[in-house]
């Protein structure tokens, strides 16, 4: 049933009105006690991000091997744009502050060398990024998303969720593919299709017009109920976030999730990773911009959930469609590679580590003798966040043919904690 | 700037009326209601639902059909002068694509006309003069922007006035098939060029391509298209050949052409094909054999083709030819990789020169991979987000059959057009229209009075609203151009953005000296109708900009009730309100007016925004 109007306006009329303290206040109140749920934010980096400048190899053989691919656009160990040092044998490019801060607070963890099984791949930007985000390896011809499977198949769905599950770009993602209550919604301000005396009528009337069982059908009412939320929230981007596209993006999420709305997943992206060309040199550069947006956006979003107390209840995955050759081509840049680093952040993360099995940059350790080889099965971390803090168990139905070991885990969310949420 | 405008306030233009409108907010107690649970079960089958269509009221008549799948959309008399072409659908389909293949026939007076007093200056710059006035001396910080700020919004004045409909919405095709994002570095100044010397056939019948290539367009052949979108600087730049050399490659071009521009990731083996993945293949070009499929093998080797194939941009700083004019040239020894090369199973030999980019160029469009990728795109942009196979073979026949006449598109088309899967009416409602189409298509049904020009505050605005659509013109940065499936456009944000787009459109200039640029009211007025209620406004309008109607008419119809509805429910009933019927009689100066307490001139627009916005506006 709609909100009549007076109510909406007194709901919009008080949230301008008061402070944001007190926003939540009532807001939490007003829901049954218990029902947060958990929000799994999926940022995926659109380009193929140069991975092996991201979490560089700091010492010994490694490092040697990586110096030698890439004379111009190696990240030093020390002096300008030096890295961060992470664990002595890996260091994080020294633009990504903020990520390390979250590492040292055991709060962001590595995982080196992820990708899809061997052979499986692809070096098209656009079939690598379609086979991630459907999760199914190999195969293009899969009609749902990852994400839209997960929020099929969990248990762990708050039950009056407004806002189940959402994507911040002008159109739906992939992995979202399939389910028709994921709402998009790239901008706040005027987000109504008739800004005139009659929005309500034409809502509703619409929402008439829409009312089969057709995708599109499903995509408008979600796009009714979209708009019919917008009427009921009220979220600002605190000041602590800097001021970029992708800040924007996860301060309007942490705004959400601050409201309770029930988000369970979140789809964010962040382009400009394609870096065939000067991609800087020495650490520094246009990569090193990229790093420090992504970084500093990523800090934010964590310190602000943290600061209210909900960055528990929160796990960021970011992960790209390949990485980068690992050795820099003639015009100081990177062409599509193979594998690439995963980062999973959060409260609950076991971070301050990083996971996996680093293959080694040897001419003879690479894929093809070009390219990182895959030695995680980007399966296996989505997976480890699906069960251990989503709660998730169907991995079968989220990944089809894929086959999830409790054993063979890295416990990136600290182990199982099923039905965490609270339900039976 | 200050903080405010950057932060993101989540509440609506409503709201924010409402409130300067001087509801009191000191009084209001937080009521903040438990959200709503949504109308959606989470655990049903939405999660498998497949792309499908809205139903529709009822299947348009032909005309209807033919207008919408390769055209913008019926305006004016459009319906009754294809009507007038022959004596049965058939005759009148075979006129029609004859008349819009013939396209240097059809005088295109509206668009002249418009064209004349909106003040493009770009237009009649060659490449090189561009390449002087934006890229080397513009002449304001902007300057390197106008040219494709001119074409985007010429874009839009040539799709909404131009008679040349099929040509449009091929232009439309091409410029997404070959796509550059128009903002970067050596597209923004050469737009014009890009989409004049590139994509659209040469106008005046005076070819302003270079010999051998005069058929170099949509219209024409293919082969000679795709080399000079190889030789644009916008292309050399965008996808980085123009450092591309043997000391220094780069695949960025190399593999773009091959997966996007030619045979299609639908023909790529993987990045290690094994035995049997990949298999010999013979044409009457290459008795020989080559590889129907290509791998990553083959990307390597076009790359190193394509070493040395540049631009004179100055040579700064890598050292090239010092001239500066934007052409194409191709830098010779010091930069190509003169070493024996393979390509989908051929072979050349070393030392060959630029004849073997040439002969890559062959390969490539010659291949009938490449007929089956394009003819796939065709179907898909003509008819639906999964064509019939019998069609995509078909037309890629014709394609791969005509690959060396100059009028091969021509003729692809031609397959394409009349095909019986074409003329099938009961496939309507495929496609979803992409925002562009939609606004479009809008503005020629409701006779918009819009000429979208250079330097205009209005033409910013639609650019504006366009950007936050998805599909403002040029703005995909990615080289695989505007997503062709409603999977990509079914989105809150898109469908949110598009319906506001159109919102702005119709009530722009409303009560003000200017023009309206949706003459809404005089259209309301003209009808004349015997009697205004909400009963026979919503009938009018539907019948209007849909420019049909089924059997009997719109009323009766489920539609036409919710949009008589909407027309006849009080807005504010506890407080001013009236209530009406569907019969109630509306004074048609009220209509003009808008006046209190009813608003009736709102609700009319209102009624307008809702159509474009209904299964059978937004599909086709």
């Amino acid at each position: 049933m709609k909100l009549s109007r007076r109510k909406f306006i007194g709901g919009t009329a008080s949230l301008l009105a008061t402070a944001s303290g007190m926003q939540l206040g009532f807001v939490h109140a007003a829901l049954p006690k218990g029902s947060r749920g958990k929000t799994l934010v999926y940022l995926f980096l659109r380009g193929g991000y140069d991975g092996l400048n991201m979490v560089i190899p700091r010492t010994g053989t490694h490092r040697t091997e990586y110096e030698n691919k890439r004379e111009h656009i190696q990240v030093p160990v020390s002096g300008d744009n030096a890295m961060h040092n992470l664990n002595g044998a890996f260091g994080l490019h020294g633009s990504a502050s903020g990520m390390k801060a979250l590492y040292d607070a055991g709060k962001l963890a590595v995982v080196h060398a992820v990708g899809m099984p061997e052979g499986l791949g692809s070096r098209s930007h656009f079939d690598s990024q379609e086979m991630y985000e459907l999760g199914t390896p190999g195969d293009l011809s899969t009609t749902t998303g990852w994400l839209a499977r997960h929020m099929m198949s969990t248990p762990g769905l708050v039950e009056d969720a407004a806002i189940p599950s959402l994507s911040t770009n002008s159109s739906s993602p992939t992995s979202l593919l399939g389910d028709k209550t994921a709402m998009t919604l790239d901008s706040v301000s005027g987000f109504h299709p008739n800004g005139g005396r009659y929005g309500n009528e034409h809502l509703d009337a619409l929402a008439k017009i829409y009312n089969g069982n057709s995708s599109l059908d499903y995509a408008v009412k979600s796009s009714i109920d979209t708009i019919n939320m917008l009427q009921q929230i009220d979220v600002e981007v605190p000041d602590t976030y800097p001021d970029t596209s992708l800040a924007d993006d996860l301060g309007l999420l942490a705004g959400m999730i601050k409201m309770n709305v029930g988000l369970q997943v979140a789809a964010v992206d962040f382009g400009g990773w394609d870096t065939h060309n000067g991609q800087g040199d020495n650490g520094g550069g246009y990569y090193a911009t990229r790093v420090e947006i992504l970084s500093d956006a990523i800090a934010a979003f964590m310190d602000d959930l943290a600061s209210h107390g909900l960055d528990n209840d929160v796990v960021l995955v970011v992960q790209s469609e390949f990485g980068r050759r690992a050795r820099e081509n003639g015009n100081r840049g990177t062409d599509h590679g193979t594998a690439f680093p995963m980062f999973v952040v959060g409260g609950k993360v076991q971070g301050g580590k990083v996971y996996g099995t680093f293959p080694g940059v040897a001419d003879d350790d690479l894929y093809l003798n070009t390219d990182l080889k895959v030695t995680t099965d980007f399966r296996k971390v989505l997976s480890d966040v699906l069960v251990n803090f989503m709660g998730n168990p169907n991995v079968g139905t989220v990944f089809p043919g894929y086959t999830y070991s409790e054993s063979d885990s890295f416990g990136l969310t600290g182990g199982a904690e099923l039905f965490s949420n609270g339900f039976e | 700037m200050t903080n405010q405008t950057r932060r993101k306030f989540l509440f609506s233009a409503l709201g924010g009326a409402t409130l300067a409108s001087g509801a009191s907010m000191a009084s209001v107690i937080p009521e903040m209601p438990a959200f709503k649970k949504r109308a959606i079960n989470l655990n049903s089958k939405e999660f498998t639902l497949a792309d499908s269509q809205a139903a529709v009221t009822a299947i348009p008549p032909f005309a209807n059909v033919v207008l919408n799948r390769m055209g913008f959309g019926p305006r004016g008399n459009d319906i009754a002068d294809f009507n007038a072409l022959g004596g049965n659908d058939d005759a009148r389909l075979q006129a029609y694509v004859d008349q819009q293949l013939d396209w240097s026939s059809i005088a295109d007076t509206e668009l002249n006309t418009r064209l004349s007093q909106a003040g493009y200056t770009t237009l009649n710059k060659s490449l090189t003069q561009l390449w002087t006035d934006y890229r080397r001396d513009p002449t304001n910080s902007f300057g390197y922007y106008e040219p494709v700020e001119e074409i985007e919004r010429l874009a839009f004045l040539r799709a909404v006035y131009s008679k040349r409909q099929l040509l449009e919405f091929l232009a439309d095709f091409w410029h997404n098939h070959f796509n550059i994002y128009g903002r970067d570095t050596y597209a923004a100044p050469t737009w014009t060029s890009w989409d004049r010397d590139v994509i659209r056939p040469p106008v005046g019948g005076v070819s302003n391509r270079p010999s051998g290539f005069e058929n170099g367009h949509l219209m024409g052949n293919f082969r000679e298209m795709l080399e000079l979108s190889a030789k644009h600087p916008a292309m050399i730049y965008y996808l980085d050949n123009y450092v591309n050399s043997k000391a220094s490659p780069n695949e960025n071009y190399a593999r773009e052409i091959i997966e996007l521009h030619t045979l299609g990731a639908i023909n790529y083996a993987g990045p290690d094909p094994q035995p049997g993945d990949i298999n010999t293949i013979t044409t009457s070009d290459y008795p020989d054999g080559i590889n129907d499929k290509y791998a990553d093998a083959d990307v390597y080797e076009a790359m190193r083709f394509l070493t040395g194939w540049n631009v004179k941009d100055g040579g700064n700083p890598y050292g090239k030819d010092e001239e500066n004019t934007g052409e194409w040239y191709f830098v010779g020894s010091d930069w190509h990789d003169e070493g024996q090369k393979q390509l989908l199973g051929r072979h050349w030999p070393a030392f060959t020169g630029v004849s073997e980019v040439y002969d890559m160029l062959d390969l490539l469009a010659f291949h009938p991979g490449t007929a089956r990728h394009i003819a796939l795109k065709l179907c898909t942009r003509f008819l639906s987000d999964t064509p019939p196979q019998s069609l995509v073979d078909k037309v890629s026949q014709t394609f791969f059959d005509a690959r060396h006449a100059p009028d091969q598109l021509e003729q692809t088309y031609r397959t394409l057009l009349l095909s019986d899967e074409f003329k099938d009416t009961s496939t309507w409602g495929a496609k979803l229209k992409r925002p562009f189409e939609t606004v479009v298509s809008a503005m020629r049904a409701c006779d918009a009075d819009f000429t979208v020009r250079p330097d205009d505050s209005e033409s910013r605005y639609l650019m504006y609203y366009m950007e936050r659509t998805g599909q403002r013109p040029f703005y995909w940065r990615a080289p695989d151009g505007y997503p062709d499936k409603r999977s990509h456009w079914e989105g809150g944000a898109s469908l949110v953005n598009t319906w506001r787009t159109l919102d702005w459109l119709v009530d722009e200039n409303v009560g003000r000296n200017d023009p309206d640029l949706m003459p809404v009211t005089d259209i309301m007025e003209a009808a004349n109708l015997a009697a205004y209620t909400p009963n026979s406004i919503a009938e009018f309008w539907l019948k209007y900009l849909l420019k049909w109607e089924p059997t009997g008419g719109w009323s009766g119809t489920t539609l036409h009730g919710i949009l008589s509805a909407f027309m006849s429910t009080p807005w504010d009933s506890d407080t001013n309100g009236s209530f009406w019927g569907p019969d109630f009689p509306i004074p048609i100066e009220d209509i003009v007016e808008n006046s209190w307490p009813n608003y009736w001139n709102e609700r009319v627009r209102g009624l307008v925004k809702l159509i474009f916005a209904t299964p059978e506006f937004m599909q086709r």
